[in-house]
């Protein structure tokens, strides 16, 4: 009883923060006009920029909600399959480490224009850029966690009697999870800076698109409306992510 | 000859191990030979860091000698199996795994029926006094808790050889007792042959039918002592004079060895 009397004690004290930077955010733009509405639109300026769109916002929203899962998705599987094959194979760890190793410094924001000139404004470019980030935190991650599983795990493993074969399902790949669960957390965060970046620098339809086009005609409340959309978005894949995760981790010492 | 090589069934002929090192050739092992027949416990005691480990390792079949040749039963070792599961001195059980089912790891990889194993896991479970923590992850256990998961995980595999590197090192003084005579008892049953590392040499005495003293390294094996105890031994031979008197002859040659 005390313990939850504590608990709803602290969140009501982050409840309370929330609103007073809300009411703050009132007082300081619609209420006495210290801040114009060209810089910082009010909270029901931004509210009626919603009304007005209303389904568009979703339209733009679940747009760059798919591309994000969507690559996120696919960069990091093909990025945890590529990693598994170069941890275990010499011959193609030598022949494709020194192009990842290449490619790995460049940001991937800086690959947009050459990404456009490839796969002009639609899709298909979107997801490649992103996907590539992602997997190129996922390769290094299973790399070095497939490096780091403690030999005596693998002895004990044979041991007992399991094959090569059995060893790798049974102790490497369980082995591995923890890593794969923070690079798949790491590559989310990435998935979608990516994703608006490159909706910012060419897109038909997208929060980044709706950010940009709203940024021209000096709409300021649909720029803050979008930002708050990927804010909303971002958290919600964190925390649907972190649940996985800790289910996944539960066995280690500190799941996360 | 066909009945003694049968019961030759860990032989150890003429064995050396180096090790290549940043600073050069190493050598850890010189000229072993050693026979376990079937059923025998053997302990080795020596000097910290002479090469008990690597004995174990050869025979594991997780290392190959420089020279000579270890063989199970006839047969050159080559490689790890379960016909001689270790129990290692490191921390060794699977820690995604709650503690049944590292228990149920050996019979599942090896692909063996359920019916056959199945009653043996709550056994060896109320053995080691881990049965109230079946469900949980080793994360949850202490070291001690750990150390006896890995032990049944051993038996359970029912090998033939045993290959124990210190296991009982992380237990306190009372469990380590309890486990050292259901060692004695779960293995005599089962006619099971054991190599036993040990540091501690009145373990070595109670368990042992035969004590080897190594030399530091690069280690040889300077004395074979047998211990004339009957199988079937209970924790008050350790008050034994006979007992005392094997355990000080050793503790003579062991201090003796390790200021060489």
């Amino acid at each position: 009883m005390n313990k939850f009397f504590h608990r709803s004690k602290w969140m009501l004290v982050s409840i309370g923060s929330l609103l007073v930077m809300l009411i703050l955010w009132k007082i300081l733009t619609s209420g006495t006009g210290l801040i114009k509405p060209l810089y910082f639109p009010s909270p029901e300026g931004v509210w009626a920029a919603i009304t007005m769109m209303n389904e568009g916002v979703f339209y733009h929203a679940g747009a760059t909600l798919i591309r994000v899962v969507v690559s996120w998705f696919i960069g990091s599987a093909i990025g945890v399959i590529t990693g598994l094959i170069l941890a275990k194979s010499k011959w193609t760890f030598h022949i494709l480490n020194p192009i990842i190793e290449a490619l790995r410094p460049v940001p991937p924001v800086a690959l947009i224009p050459l990404v456009l000139i490839w796969f002009g404004v639609g899709d298909s470019g979107k997801i490649f850029l992103s996907a590539l980030a992602c997997f190129m935190v996922m390769v290094v991650n299973t790399i070095v966690a497939s490096g780091n599983v403690p030999p005596v795990y693998l002895q004990a493993s044979e041991t007992l009697g399991a094959t090569p074969g059995k060893t790798y399902r049974t102790v490497v790949l369980p082995a591995i999870i923890p890593e794969i669960m923070s690079g798949a957390r790491i590559g989310i965060a990435l998935s979608f800076a990516v994703t608006v970046a490159v909706e910012f620098m060419g897109a038909k339809y997208g929060v980044g698109y709706l950010i940009m086009q709203a940024s021209r005609t000096l709409n300021t409340e649909v720029v803050i409306l979008g930002t708050i959309i990927i804010g909303i978005e971002a958290f919600l894949l964190e925390r649907l992510l972190k649940i996985i995760s800790s289910k996944a981790t539960k066995w280690t010492e500190n799941p996360n | 000859m066909s009945t003694l090589s049968s019961e030759n069934l860990i032989l150890l002929n003429n064995v050396c191990k180096d090790f290549d090192t940043p600073k050069g050739k190493i050598t850890v092992l010189q000229h072993i030979n050693l026979t376990v027949n079937k059923g025998e416990k053997v302990c080795i005691v020596g000097p910290s860091g002479c090469g008990k480990t690597t004995i174990l390792n050869m025979i594991a079949g997780f290392l190959q000698p420089s020279s000579g040749e270890v063989s199970i039963n006839g047969k050159k070792v080559v490689k790890p199996g379960p016909d001689r599961t270790v129990v290692f001195q490191k921390d060794s059980v699977f820690p995604w795994l709650t503690v049944r089912k590292n228990l149920e790891y050996g019979p599942k990889v090896r692909g063996l029926p359920r019916s056959e194993w199945e009653s043996k896991i709550d056994f060896y479970l109320e053995k080691v006094k881990l049965t109230e923590f079946a469900d949980r992850y080793p994360k949850e256990l202490s070291g001690g808790m750990r150390k006896r998961v890995d032990i049944a995980r051993a038996y359970i595999n029912s090998p033939e050889i045993l290959l124990m590197d210190e296991p009982f090192g992380p237990l306190d003084v009372m469990t380590k007792e309890v486990m050292q005579k259901d060692l004695l008892d779960l293995t005599r049953e089962e006619n099971k042959s054991i190599i036993f590392i040990t540091h501690d040499i009145e373990e070595a005495v109670f368990l042992g039918d035969r004590v080897i003293v190594m030399t530091a390294r690069p280690a040889k094996i300077h004395s074979d002592i047998k211990i004339p105890f009957p199988k079937d031994r209970d924790p008050s031979l350790k008050m034994e004079p006979e007992f005392q008197r094997l355990r000080k002859q050793i503790d003579g040659i062991f201090k003796g060895v390790e200021q060489e």
